[in-house]
Formats: C-alpha cells, sequence, structure tokens
C-alpha cells in the first residue's frame, strides 16, 4: 500500500532521514518506535508531503508520492499531528468540518461525524465549544476524529499518546484498534513502546534516522535490546 | 451637534474599519503587515475614477470596476511579490519589506504615468443632505457607512459559513495542519488578497469621493493601520472597533478640541492602547481571531 523507499531528508545540513524503508500494508497495524529525534516525526510528515525528501522515493497503490500535502490528502491519507495542533479558533465541529475538507459536505458526512461520536461521545456534548478549551484527553479524541472524517485509507499517528494519563492512552489506543477494525490501515509514530508494539503488526525500531531493527510487533516486543532500550528491562532479568 | 457629530465619525469609522479589516485578514493568515494595501486603495480609487469619467459610466458600475481592480492588484501583488517569498519560508520581516518596496513601486508608478495631481470626482452621489433629528448629514457618509457595513458583514458572512471562508480561518491558525487535510494554500492565500483587494476598491472610491485621488493617498491608510493595531492585527472584530473608535476619536477632537491636533490624539490613542493591551482590545490568540 505504502512504501517509503532509501528515503533521506535533511533539517539544512543535519540529517534528520538516512535512507530509511518501511512498508504499510493493506489494513495493517504498523507501529514505529524509538527515542525523542529518531526521526519519526519526519518520516511521517514527510509521507503527508510536507518536508521533502532529498533522495529516495515514496510510493502510493503504485503511484510516486509527491511532496504536496493537499495531493496526498487526496489520495486518502491523513494524520493527527504530535500535539494534536487543532484549530483552537475554531469549535469542535468546525475543526471537523476541516478534517472533510476534500469531500462533499453532504448527508455521508453527517454520518461519519455520527461515527466519531460513537468513538468519542464527549465531543457531541462539545460540538460547538472552541477546540481550545478542551481537556487534553478531549483535544487528542478530536484530533483522530477531525483526521478520520476525510475516511483516510491510511491514518498516520505521530505520539497519540503524549501527555495523556494511563486510562486516556488506553482509551486512544483501543480507539486505533476499532478505527482499523473499521477498514482503515494505521502507521503509528510511538514513545510508548510496550504499547505501539503488542498491538501493531508490525513495527520498526528507528534510531537517530535509521531504521535499527524491524519484525512482527510480537518479535520486536522479545527483542532483548528493544526491552533493555525502551522498556526498561534489563537484557536476562527475564 | 453630538448626533452630527457621531454620524460623521461612524461614516469615517466605516471606511477606517474597512481599510484596517484589509490589514487584518492578511495579517491573520500571513502574518505580516501589507502596507502595500494602501497602495491597492489608492489604485482603486483611480480606478473608480476613470471608470466614471473617461467610460462615463454610472456609479455602482464604478464600484464593482475599482473592486475589481483592487482584486487584480491584491492578487497580482501576492503572486509576484509575496509567493517566491512564501515558498522559501520567509520570515514575516521579509515580506513587510517586500510590501513597502511595493507600496513605493506604485505609488511612484502613478507618478510616472498619471502624474502628481489630484483627480477630482464628479459629484456622483450629489451633495445632497439628509436631515435626521436636526442634524444634516452629507449622503456620501451615509453611503460610505452603508456599504462598508454591508462589506464587513459579508465578509464575516462568507468566513463562518462557506467551506473556503472555513479554510481561511483554519489557515489563520494553522497552515501547515490545514494543508494536511487538502486544503491548498496557494489557494487560500489567492482568496484572502482578493478579498483584502475588494475591500480596498471599495475603501479606495469612498475615499476618492470625499478627498480626491492622488499618489500618496495611500498614506491616509496608515491611519487604518493604526486602526487595525488598536484593535488587536489579526482580528477582524478587532479591526471594526479599532475603526469604529478611531473615526468617533477624530471627529469628537476635530469637532470640540481642534482639527490641527487631531492626529496626536489618534497616535497618543495608539500608544496608550498598546501600554495597557499589547496585543490590542481584540489582539490574536483569544478564541476567534477572525
Amino acid at each position: 500500500m505504502l512504501t517509503v523507499d532509501n528515503v533521506s531528508v535533511f533539517y539544512g545540513r543535519i540529517c534528520a532521514l538516512d535512507r530509511v524503508s518501511i512498508s504499510v500494508n493493506e489494513g495493517e497495524i504498523v507501529s514505529i518506535i524509538g527515542p525523542n529525534g529518531a526521526g519519526k516525526s519526519t518520516l511521517l510528515w514527510t509521507i503527508m508531503g510536507v518536508m521533502k525528501p532529498s533522495s529516495g522515493s515514496l510510493w502510493w497503490r503504485g503511484e510516486r508520492l509527491q511532496s504536496v500535502p493537499s495531493w496526498v490528502a487526496a489520495r486518502g491519507i491523513s494524520m493527527v499531528p504530535e500535539r494534536r495542533r487543532l484549530f483552537d479558533n475554531l469549535t469542535v465541529r468546525e475543526n471537523l468540518l476541516i478534517g472533510a475538507y476534500l469531500r462533499q459536505w453532504d448527508s455521508s458526512m453527517k454520518e461519519d461525524m455520527e461515527t466519531v461520536f460513537r468513538l468519542f461521545p464527549v465531543l457531541k456534548e462539545r460540538l460547538n465549544q472552541y477546540a481550545g478549551t478542551l481537556s487534553g484527553g478531549e483535544q487528542q479524541m478530536l484530533a483522530i476524529g477531525r483526521a478520520m472524517m476525510g475516511r483516510p485509507a491510511l491514518l498516520l499517528f505521530d505520539e497519540p499518546s503524549l501527555g495523556l494519563a494511563p486510562a486516556l492512552t488506553s482509551e486512544v489506543f483501543r480507539a486505533i484498534q476499532r478505527i482499523r477494525e473499521e477498514g482503515t490501515t494505521c502507521l503509528l509514530a510511538e514513545q510508548n513502546a510496550f504499547k505501539a508494539l503488542e498491538m501493531a503488526d508490525r513495527a520498526y525500531v528507528m534510531n537517530v534516522g535509521r531504521v535499527a531493527l524491524q519484525g512482527s510487533g510480537k518479535e520486536v516486543l522479545a527483542n532483548p535490546e528493544v526491552r533493555a532500550a525502551y522498556l526498561g528491562v534489563k537484557a536476562g532479568s527475564l | 451637534m453630538l448626533l452630527q457629530t457621531t454620524i460623521t465619525g461612524l461614516a469615517i469609522g466605516g471606511i477606517y474599519a474597512l481599510m484596517a479589516v484589509g490589514y487584518s485578514l492578511v495579517f491573520s493568515v500571513l502574518n505580516f503587515s501589507n502596507f502595500a494595501h494602501g497602495s491597492v486603495i489608492m489604485l482603486g480609487a483611480y480606478a473608480g475614477y476613470f471608470v466614471l469619467t473617461k467610460a462615463g459610466a454610472s456609479f455602482p458600475v464604478a464600484l464593482a470596476g475599482s473592486m475589481l481592480a483592487g482584486v487584480i492588484l491584491g492578487v497580482t501583488n501576492e503572486r509576484l511579490a509575496y509567493r517566491p517569498l512564501r515558498v522559501r519560508n520567509a520570515r514575516p520581516l521579509y515580506f513587510m519589506i517586500s510590501a513597502m518596496g511595493v507600496a513605493i513601486f506604485l505609488e511612484n508608478l502613478v507618478y510616472a504615468t498619471l502624474g502628481a495631481h489630484f483627480y477630482s470626482y464628479p459629484e456622483v452621489l450629489g451633495r445632497s443632505i439628509v436631515r435626521l433629528g436636526g442634524a444634516s448629514i452629507g449622503i456620501l457618509d451615509l453611503f460610505a457607512l452603508a456599504f462598508s457595513s454591508v462589506a464587513i458583514t459579508g465578509l464575516h458572512f462568507f468566513l463562518h459559513n462557506t467551506k473556503s471562508g472555513l479554510a481561511i480561518r483554519a489557515c489563520s491558525f494553522d497552515m501547515t495542519v490545514a494543508s494536511l487535510f487538502g486544503v491548498r494554500i496557494d489557494r487560500i492565500v489567492g482568496l484572502v488578497f482578493a478579498l483584502a483587494g475588494a475591500l480596498a476598491g471599495l475603501s479606495g472610491i469612498f475615499l476618492g469621493m470625499k478627498y480626491m485621488a492622488y499618489p500618496t493617498m495611500g498614506w491616509i491608510t496608515n491611519k487604518a493601520y493604526v486602526a487595525a493595531v488598536i484593535g488587536g492585527l489579526g482580528s477582524l472584530p478587532g479591526a471594526v472597533i479599532g475603526g469604529i473608535v478611531l473615526g468617533l476619536l477624530e471627529t469628537f477632537v476635530s469637532v470640540y478640541i481642534s482639527s490641527i491636533i487631531r492626529d496626536v490624539f489618534s497616535f497618543s490613542a495608539l500608544v496608550l492602547v498598546l501600554l495597557a493591551m499589547p496585543n490590542g482590545l481584540m489582539g490574536r490568540y483569544v478564541e476567534e481571531k477572525i
């Protein structure tokens, strides 16, 4: 479905991604874990077309992905950005409408809003409230709802659990699983390695701009180095 | 006297508001003060003048003509002077310098082609005066007030009830994230300059009718800029309030104190507001900016 092939990205002279290759298949949850500065966010922004690769290529269903965000969005790829980045000056409803910007605003959109409300009932109560006045958890739900409104085929999540209480984190991860069950492929960048690996079909471990390790979610979870580095479990202690 | 002064103040305030909204609209999306806006207003005044005199058209046609000129100029201005900076992610300061360059260029273009004379509008609306409860109000002032209210209300309606309007408001908060959902930034920025240009054309023709058309008339719009800053740059309600407050203040000072020191009061008001409220009366980062 999505193939990132040998992509390098530079911020000025600093190399943020160094010949990264990953792939995402239809219907999967793929997790990318790694410490701060590993290049996870850069990878997602590059897929969305906001960052331009200096070399390498990105492929989407046999077509080369252009580095133009509106073009990428029109192909059915959407994103829940890190720290949510809602439009604080717009209401909850308007944030959801922006998510559906590329669609006809017709009755099918109403249905999709209902789908979002089934997943996150609290948003329905907050419909006419400004997004900036929501709590952190509600904001994360709205950011996910906003991205869902475009009916994406692939949804990218950048640190969806960042700054959330454990109970809310579980709720967000459950929502991601339900989104996948309803047919949307999910690519997840997370520092909360345990949860991200547990539910992933496949996973990549990134470090300083490179893919250091890849495998099925279980394999990566079982890897002693990963356990030592990200899960705080010393190699050999289990 | 009080009523008359108030209505005159409101009429002037309405035009200030119209111009200030143009500044604020661009500022809210691109974060810089578009000092070329005044030159677009000036050229809108000329466009209206020539449509009236050379083409012999009626007032509504001239109004449409100056608004169209404003739209074309605004969009061209953005294409040629700002887009190259935008694709390079330049900082707002460079946009402002570019805007000043455009203002100087357009002003001198008028000097070079049309000369420095003042073009006096023919009396399209007449000099008739409406009597209202003891006050006599010029028909031009009434028209100015009516048209600026309609234009600003229309803009508000557009921003809050259309898809493109919503996209403009989203872009004013976070352009990159808006693009993730398919909003085409070039189009939205073009649309913003078209809207600001239309308002510039409208204010240009009214300024022209009131004060004549001449190359440096764009500098009157410095007052509108002051109004936008008092209201809080980037906030449309702020621009309207700032414009009305400034218009009333100037008229009252002119009538009851002295018209010579009018500007002292305007700029003092600016300094006082900024001292007390650095973001203006309704500055950015409140809930709703535009």
